[in-house]
């Protein structure tokens, strides 16, 4: 069985009246790369917070490698965070401020040398060493701020929404570069974001939060194609969502009807708790025109647009009680469509693709 | 013949020393949702200025509507502004805010409410009337600012990063909406933005601009699969690349030999240049088992697959440590294997193979560094 790094038990945290974490329970495995997304404020912050020792909990505890942190304060947990750019010291160069924390821990200076020329080539900033960080890009920058919290040799490493403030481009580069740094590590990241795409590249597990409690946790696929809420569904990538009622269930397959259709969909695992569903769809999983051909689960729809993004084509469709629907392909999916905008489209699904939700969100069961 | 809105010509402008604009000249079709894109710096938004009389070019032409604009007040010039944040009157109501241009042009009462009443209603704005902008949803904020630049019956709408500051979510169904009412109204957008998903999601026309020159203009189509520099073939979307010099050329292909193997492609345009630089997009390059089917393949290492919930992509480490990636729909390696770094077999068809002769338009630029700013 693999090794807990981390173990939250019934964690909470209350500022008066609110709830900003409200008895969470999860564990975090040796050398995983832990992603914790949620929209602000779900208690993303306080989770950090209460993992760095800067807070107290209201009741519950955190293990940290098999040693209870009640108590313990943040620079004696073996865990290290890394800021966002703007906590660097601009004053300093980058040597000195990725050595900062080993010289307060009264390091000597040999050591020190040692230590930070060792991170530092790690991160490839080498020869960079006497720069002051306003001289440096924004990627050089995010570069320092994570030599600084690996100098420690932390058992844990936090990032804190890391690379919030770069451009698109800059933020695929080195999202791939902390993916092959923990890699390499083979250290436990815990990585905190709102970014769902970021989250669902790097993560090798995932717990969605809200308003305090936990949603759902498990491998990015997991999250995406089997989400346990309509929350989930729509926070972690995009879906298309009908309401409607189980009309009948046969085997595997339950018969939902909307109000614009009577489809299928598949069954997982558990037994739906309510005949009142939300019948939800990834836009890839829809199929359009001839292609949509065979399926069990057909519609028409409006065609209002297609946006074209290069690497995938994103297909806007209006049902006949106004929702929209979308359907996107990527690479060689991509389709021209025979039909002209304003055009009925038929759009066909399988049943297995279709994802039936019985809840709004974990607060609600 | 189709008209063309706005012609500029042989337009430079200078700060100092800095060159914004160096003798740009382009035309801008009616109808069109003509979008200016390029890096910080590459003279855009000075475009933009000069365009609205908001700078004074130091020389160039510019017509709008067929009117040379040259010593045209802002005002005057048949035009209309969308600023980013839109720039609604806080403190004035729906109507009055659409109604202000008419205003401004001593517009009688009557004619106004006649135009503000049908305007409302072509932007689905009716029974709003009276309501300040903050209480109303950023769809709504859009509509009012583009009803108040349509009203004036502008013969160009210029955008400057209108959608900047919004979450990803909300952005993304706000382009939609300005495309779609684009298209429905049939009017002339001129847009200037960073952002090359904006772009290549609402243009019909792209100007790629860098260090005051123009780089390409074209179909956001032709702009992705036949960009005319390794400059806008990066600038739009990821491209693998590898240096190579052509080693033969006849009947529309051309060898390339790199230093991990020798491929083909297929001749679009003719090359001059030796040495080239030879590029496949990651969702034109295949890899696992279905790479075997094509000409030209390379093993690399897998190194980092990332699971997008929509697709995958791969990145592979070629043994010259160049990275490529690949994208597809369906999973085509076990996640696991990149921690192995299992050794993968990469293939593309040699007709999605793209041959760059030209770093960019401009001479002796470090594409790196304008790309990644690193």
């Amino acid at each position: 069985m693999a090794e807990k790094e981390v173990i939250v038990e019934n964690l909470t945290k209350k500022y008066g009246n609110t709830i900003a974490v409200n008895n969470m329970s999860f564990e975090v495995e040796k050398g995983e790369f832990f992603g914790i997304i949620g929209p602000s404020p779900s208690g993303k912050s306080t989770l950090l917070n209460l993992l760095m020792g800067l807070e107290e909990p209201t009741s519950g505890k955190i293990v940290i490698d098999g040693q209870d942190m009640s108590g313990v304060p943040p620079h004696k947990r073996n865990i290290s965070l890394m800021f966002q750019t703007y906590a660097l010291f601009p004053h300093m160069n980058v040597y000195d401020n990725v050595a900062f924390g080993l010289r307060m821990r009264g390091y000597a200076e040999s050591d020190i040398r040692y230590k930070v020329m060792e991170v530092i080539e790690l991160v490839g900033l080498e020869n960079l060493e006497k720069r002051y960080i306003r001289q440096l890009s924004g990627g050089q920058q995010q570069r320092v701020a994570l030599a600084r919290s690996l100098v420690l040799k932390p058992r844990v490493l936090l990032l804190d929404e890391p690379l919030g403030n770069l451009d698109y481009k800059l933020q695929k580069k080195l999202e791939l570069e902390i993916k092959l740094l923990h890699q390499k590590l083979g250290i436990t990241f815990v990585y905190v974001t709102h970014d769902q795409d970021q989250a669902m590249s790097l993560s090798t597990r995932l717990m969605v939060i809200n308003q305090g409690i936990i949603e759902q946790i498990g491998s990015p696929g997991e999250v995406y194609s089997d989400p346990k809420s309509v929350f989930v569904a729509k926070f972690v990538g995009e879906a298309n969502m009908l309401s409607g009622d189980i009309v009948s269930v046969d085997k595997n397959f339950a018969t939902v009807k909307t109000e614009v259709g009577i489809f299928q969909g598949g069954i997982r695992k558990e037994e739906l708790s309510s005949k009142k569903i939300t019948y939800a769809l990834r836009p890839e999983n829809i199929f359009m025109e001839h292609q949509a051909e065979g399926f069990t689960n057909r519609i028409s729809a409006k065609y209002l647009e297609t946006l074209y993004k290069g690497q995938e084509a994103e297909y806007a469709f209006q049902l006949a009680d106004g929702t929209e629907f979308k359907v996107v392909k990527v690479g060689k999916q991509i389709v021209d469509l025979k039909a002209n905008i304003g055009d009925l489209v038929t759009l066909g699904w399988d049943s297995n693709s279709a994802i039936l939700l019985d809840k709004q969100s974990a607060l609600s069961s | 013949m189709v008209e063309k809105v706005v012609s500029i010509r042989n337009l430079t402008k200078t700060f100092g020393k800095v060159v914004a604009l160096k003798n740009v000249s382009f035309d801008v079709d009616k109808g069109e949702f003509f979008l200016i894109i390029g890096p910080s710096g590459c003279g855009k938004t000075t475009l933009l200025r000069c365009l609205a009389g908001l700078e004074t070019p130091d020389s160039g032409h510019i017509f709008i509507g067929g009117k040379n604009v040259e010593g045209v007040p802002t005002r005057e010039r048949d035009i209309s502004l969308v600023f980013q944040n839109l720039a609604l009157f806080p403190h004035k109501n729906v109507y009055d805010n659409i109604a202000f241009g008419l205003r401004m042009r001593k517009t009688p009462e009557d004619v106004v409410r006649n135009k503000v009443e049908n305007i409302m209603k072509i932007f689905g704005l009716e029974g709003i009337e009276n309501r300040l902008p903050e209480k109303l949803s950023a769809g709504q904020r859009q509509r009012i600012a583009l009803a108040r630049s349509t009203i004036i019956g502008p013969s160009v709408i210029f955008f400057d990063e209108p959608l900047g500051n919004i979450d990803y979510r909300l952005r993304k169904k706000l382009e939609l909406e300005l495309k779609l009412i684009h298209k429905k109204l049939g009017l002339t957008f001129i847009y200037v933005t960073h952002d090359q998903e904006q772009a290549m999601t609402l243009a019909t026309k792209i100007m790629v601009m860098n260090y005051g020159v123009i780089e390409q203009i074209g179909s956001p189509t032709e702009i992705y699969s036949n960009p005319s520099t390794v400059f806008v073939a990066k600038f739009f979307g990821d491209i693998n690349m590898l240096s190579g010099e052509i080693a033969s050329k006849g009947n529309g292909m051309a060898t390339i030999k790199t230093d991990v193997g020798t491929f083909e492609a297929r001749l679009v345009n003719d090359v001059v240049e030796k040495k080239i630089a030879y590029a496949i997009r990651p969702e034109k390059t295949y890899i696992g088992a279905s790479a075997n089917e094509f000409e030209n393949k390379i093993e690399g290492k897998i190194i980092s697959i990332f699971n997008k919930g929509s697709y995958f992509e791969y990145v592979a480490q070629l043994p010259n440590g160049v990275e490529f990636k690949s994208v597809s729909q369906k999973q085509a390696i076990p996640i696991d294997q990149a921690q192995m770094r299992v050794e993968v077999l990469l293939g593309w068809s040699s007709s999605d193979a793209l041959l760059l002769e030209k770093p960019s338009v401009v001479p002796g630029i470090n594409i790196d560094k304008v790309i990644l700013g690193a």
